[in-house]
């Protein structure tokens, strides 16, 4: 994302979707969207993506709400399109945030009227009480005792952006683990790869 | 709610896709499964299975939800390094077969449905050492990669018989060798075996294996080799009839398939009724060499059950006793373990 804002309201802003390092699957009523550089996934929902699909980088904001008005919901105003690109700033999907004026949810949704119904929304994907397949996701860890980590959920404990950057540890999707490191389906190792020795140890970065 | 009592309502749910009519589920079975679902990998099919219900928007099942999201974006980030990983390898002159993981995840209905995470590639003991190097290349290295240095559970087979069994899947726009389904079925059956049932969504593969045969699927060749082996794969579909609804009316395998020894549907509900943490996730047992805190628990946990007792000692699956098994299992393991103690200790201290 660069690092310049578009100021809101002027005729001229015409907010473009990021496209790299994003992994996006569509599904019938939403969208979810990986970031490859944060590990931060995100759920949209249908009005969201509308929107996002919409930022080409040519239409304004009031272009994207005259078609969105006539797409699917002919109350669509302008605020609830700014509604919408302020979350997707929020959540970096654009590739220059747009500078929007805060207002709560609640003046919008009056805003909106009967359009409400179909409000964008876009959510972090996060399982809270799951133990496995990825699900500790964001929480706070601490590398400890003989095993190297010692994470909430019993998954990888690692910091964001590289092992080696002073962020704070949390789980992660994807971890990178030095050797002798018991590791797993979403474990990384450093040095090597993920092998299993003789039962009935478990799998261990080499 | 007794274990197996806990493992019947897991099957209950998994099995839901085959059977007609809505699951019928109270919110206080939701409540007891999904934690299970949860924790063994579950959670996706278990949302794609209730969310036609009532409980869809409980919050539980608003956490089976998240997991199936979370899920579909676990799969499509890793398609895209399984495609990477055959590249790589491809231009090395490498050419491994892939198996269980995406292989089976891409028939079911939709892949973010069974999660997996590690690729795993399976080559000949020959040419291990040259993967081994290439995967260690620089861009390599972030690759969570299972290399398998034969293929344990075909290994009545020669390699050169895989190869030939097996077939291309494309994959953004590179291909990528996997094993024949007769003989990717087979391996997913005594993986499941191997590792004492854990995980349901394992024998959900099979199901969905099963479920998905082409009218060609070569069950000659399939049943061919060690035909031990044989009959433990025959008893695994034949659970997955059992205990998920599979039809398996009209394969060549039902007479046997309907006619398991008693052992095996208590053995598996009660396995996943307990939700135990699959081998691979244990602490290792050479941890406790320098910390002996939580040995005992640990050698509890490790206690086979009489799946993996039976099939690690090569037994028959019939009707008798198991203990015998699970004991000859247990020294089997203990001895492997003591073989590497020297190497454990020099290296712990």
């Amino acid at each position: 994302m660069s690092g310049q804002s578009l100021p809101i309201g002027g005729v001229d802003v015409r907010p473009r979707a990021r496209t790299n390092d994003l992994v996006i699957r569509e599904l019938p009523d939403e969208e979810l969207v990986y970031d490859l550089k944060t590990h931060n996934a995100c759920c949209l929902n249908k009005s969201a993506a509308m929107v996002w699909k919409h930022c080409d980088g040519q239409l304004t904001i009031s272009e994207i709400q005259q078609l969105l008005s006539r797409e699917l919901h002919p109350e669509i105003d302008e605020d609830w399109v700014c509604q919408a690109l302020r979350q997707l700033s929020q959540k970096n999907l654009l590739e220059a945030p747009v500078l929007i004026e805060k207002f709560s949810r609640r003046q919008a949704m009056r805003k909106l009227g009967r359009a409400a119904v179909l409000a964008p929304l876009i959510t972090a994907i996060i399982v809270p009480t799951a133990q496995a397949g990825n699900t500790c996701v964001g929480q706070a860890c601490s590398p400890s005792g003989i095993n190297g980590v010692d994470c909430p959920c019993t998954r990888c404990c690692g910091r964001e952006g590289s092992p080696t950057s002073s962020a704070p540890r949390v789980c992660q999707l994807f971890q990178a683990l030095p050797p002798t490191n018991p590791c797993n389906a979403d474990c990384m190792c450093l040095s090597d790869n993920c092998i299993r020795p003789p039962d009935p140890n478990p799998w261990t970065c080499a | 709610m007794t274990k197996t009592q806990l493992g019947q309502l897991i099957a209950r749910i998994i099995a839901a896709e085959w059977h007609a009519g809505a699951l019928a589920l109270s919110a206080e079975e939701l409540a007891q499964a999904a934690p299970l679902l949860l924790n063994l990998g579950g959670a996706a099919w278990g949302w794609r299975q209730i969310r036609n219900t009532n409980l869809k928007d409980t919050p539980l099942a608003h956490e089976l939800q998240q997991a199936y999201r979370l899920h579909t974006l676990h799969v499509a980030v890793k398609e895209m390094e399984i495609a990477q990983v055959f590249a790589h390898l491809r231009s090395q002159g490498l050419e491994p077969l892939m198996g269980k993981g995406w292989v089976i995840a891409r028939q079911y209905p939709e892949p973010g449905l069974r999660p997996f995470g590690d690729i795993d590639l399976y080559v000949r003991t020959e040419e291990f050492a040259r993967y081994k190097n290439a995967l260690q290349q620089p861009g390599a290295k972030s690759w969570v990669v299972d290399l398998h240095n034969g293929a344990a559970e075909l290994n009545d087979r020669s390699f050169d018989d895989l190869y030939a069994h097996s077939r291309m899947l494309t994959l953004n726009g590179v291909s990528v060798r996997t094993f024949g389904l007769e003989d990717h079925l087979r391996l997913l059956c005594l993986h499941f075996l191997r590792e004492g049932a854990m995980r349901p969504l394992w024998l959900c593969d099979i199901a969905v294996a099963v479920n998905t045969l082409p009218a060609d699927f070569d069950w000659d060749y399939f049943l061919s080799a060690d035909q031990r082996r044989a009959d433990w794969t025959i008893c695994t579909i034949g659970l997955a009839h059992h205990l998920l609804g599979v039809r398996i009316e009209g394969l060549p395998i039902a007479r046997r398939a309907m006619n398991l020894p008693r052992w095996l549907v208590p053995t598996t509900l009660k396995v996943w009724g307990e939700g135990k943490v699959p081998h691979g996730r244990r602490k290792l047992m050479a941890a406790f060499l320098r910390n002996p805190a939580g040995v005992v628990a640990a050698l509890r946990e490790r206690w086979p059950n009489a799946i993996e007792a039976t099939v690690g000692t090569k037994g028959p699956f019939n009707n008798w006793p198991r203990l015998p098994f699970q004991l000859g299992e247990c020294i089997l393991r203990t001895t492997a373990f003591a073989r590497q103690m020297p190497k454990l200790i020099s290296k712990s201290s």
